[in-house]
């Protein structure tokens, strides 16, 4: 009887000590990630919106769209000069991008849409990614994109590094 | 000695036991709370297997085409093979399976997973591969979608990944033990009757890329010759979803696609009139996916189109045939007013899965 409450109880064990794979979402966050600042708040990437959408006013347009199959949705928020768009987890809604859609914003670093290629090579380097033309450059769990028409910066998109 | 091996053998079979009992109790049941989880499963509980048409692919089949309709109107017997966020090479896996059970006279394929190049999430893996039964395909299915940190372990024995559920449990777990679970779905399809109409959609961002990836187009490639060596025509779809984005690029690749290979590709969003979709009624989530209504009107209108160019036979006239899915009609008026009368009476599809608005 002693040998089967053993083995028993390592059954309850290798179920209770086994990989957690579930939920695994790291929503931790920012760890020095790229940060986009507008009218002096700073959006960091899966940062928890609540705060930030305070400071941002009210939007022109709002969007929600059901997260697929999960609890939630997925909202976007468009500004004169961005969209914010968000993922939801655990009842709270957390950054997932940020795309700036004119030249009167401009990254921390200083770059707008408008700017050179050779601009954006000074501010940030050349430790980009190449995705068929566009440089993505990764810091912590952001990524920030900027695409290009001949050689002129035509979108940038902030995005979360969320897996 | 005869006693040692006696309680041997019990004492592995208790522990058997509690295992499968845990799993049971601990993986999710997908009835009230993310009903989409049950869908794939819901597949094996079909009568007979003589489908004329199997739709494959994500939300945009399961939530906007209506098998009761294309019965109907049309005496046209479908399934939705559909699941949330379903990825290109899950898809090719699943139609694999399907031509096992049977030999459709075509199969529809929604092309929008082809912006995914690589598994996305685990939550979603678990959705489109935990109600696949065991086969080759459910392994190689698996094996295509894994995560960094999946282990396939964890899908030969869902209770390793779904252990920490203890907190979560809810009087359906425990009902739902060793009960069958009702059925949720119409031949696959996900009705829902209540309405948001669209007001705005986000303007589509660009993208530094509109290639679909050689990944994508590889599942692609290999669907056309699957359904090709079984005799069945393959028909690529676009629902009429607005949001998310389907650029143009993406449509001109699909287009190309279709000629080059002799299949047809049919993009619903250059038809919206034509169908008769308003997407002030039409939707219940302001353009991601049609209602019952919406999802009624685009099954009658591709109805006729898979009528006109497949001639697939109306089996209305079949006894055996109409009897079975007469059944299936009464589900689905029985669901119909249910879901009205749970409107008029919360505001919202409280025990479908909608959220107070």
């Amino acid at each position: 009887m002693k040998k089967l409450l053993i083995v028993l109880a390592a059954v309850f064990m290798l179920v209770g000590c086994s990989s957690d794979s579930g939920d695994k979402k790291d929503t931790s966050v920012n760890e020095e990630g790229f940060v986009f600042e507008v009218n002096g708040t700073a959006i960091s990437m899966n940062e928890d919106t609540s705060s930030i959408l305070e400071g941002l006013g009210k939007e022109l347009s709002y969007y929600e769209a059901k997260s697929c199959a999960f609890e939630g949705m997925d909202k976007t928020y468009t500004y004169a000069d961005f969209q914010l768009l968000t993922y939801p987890k655990d009842d709270k809604d957390y950054v997932n991008s940020v795309v700036l859609k004119s030249d009167t914003v401009a990254t921390q670093e200083g770059v707008s849409i408008g700017d050179t290629k050779a601009k954006v090579e000074e501010k940030y380097g050349k430790d980009f990614e190449d995705k068929n033309g566009a440089y993505v450059y990764t810091k912590g769990k952001s990524k920030l994109e900027f695409i290009f028409t001949d050689d002129t910066v035509t979108s940038i998109t902030y995005t979360a590094i969320t897996k | 000695m005869k006693k040692k091996i006696s309680i041997m053998i019990i004492s592995i079979c208790l522990i058997v036991s509690t295992f499968f009992l845990l799993q049971n109790l601990l993986t999710p049941k997908y009835i009230s709370e993310v009903p989409e989880g049950s869908l794939i499963g819901e597949y094996y509980k079909e009568e007979k297997y003589d489908h004329n048409v199997v739709f494959i692919g994500d939300c945009e089949v399961y939530e906007n085409f209506s098998p009761i309709t294309l019965w109907q109107n049309y005496g046209i017997k479908s399934y939705i093979r559909g699941s949330a966020q379903q990825l290109i090479w899950q898809s090719y896996y699943l139609m694999e399976e399907t031509l096992q059970y049977e030999k459709p006279d075509v199969i529809v394929f929604n092309v929008l997973s082809l912006k995914y190049d690589e598994p996305q999430n685990e939550a979603y893996n678990r959705l489109n591969l935990d109600g696949m039964k065991w086969s080759k395909s459910k392994w190689n299915s698996i094996q295509a979608s894994m995560m960094e940190e999946e282990s396939v372990i964890d899908y030969i024995f869902p209770l390793l990944r779904y252990h920490q559920r203890w907190s979560e449990l809810t009087s359906e777990d425990f009902e739902y033990l060793f009960k069958e679970k009702p059925q949720l779905s119409h031949n696959g399809f996900l009705m829902r009757v209540d309405e948001l109409g669209v007001d705005t959609i986000p303007e589509a961002q660009p993208l530094a890329d509109y290639q679909f990836s050689d990944n994508c187009y590889k599942y692609l490639d290999k669907m056309v010759e699957l359904c090709q060596d079984n005799g069945v025509q393959l028909v690529l779809i676009k629902a009429p979803s607005l949001y998310p984005a389907w650029y143009d690029q993406w449509d001109q690749q699909m287009q190309d696609y279709a000629k080059k290979n002799h299949i047809d590709y049919i993009n619903f969003l250059d038809d919206i009139e034509k169908i008769g979709l308003d997407f002030q009624h039409d939707t219940y989530d302001a353009g991601l996916h049609l209602n019952l209504s919406g999802a009624e009107k685009l099954s009658n209108y591709f109805g006729q189109y898979l009528q006109d160019k497949y001639h697939i036979k109306d089996s209305r006239q079949d006894k055996e045939a109409s009897v079975r899915w007469n059944k299936k009609v009464k589900f689905y008026n029985d669901m119909k007013e249910d879901q009205y009368q749970e409107l008029k009476k919360y505001g919202y599809l409280k025990s479908y899965g909608a959220t107070e608005k």
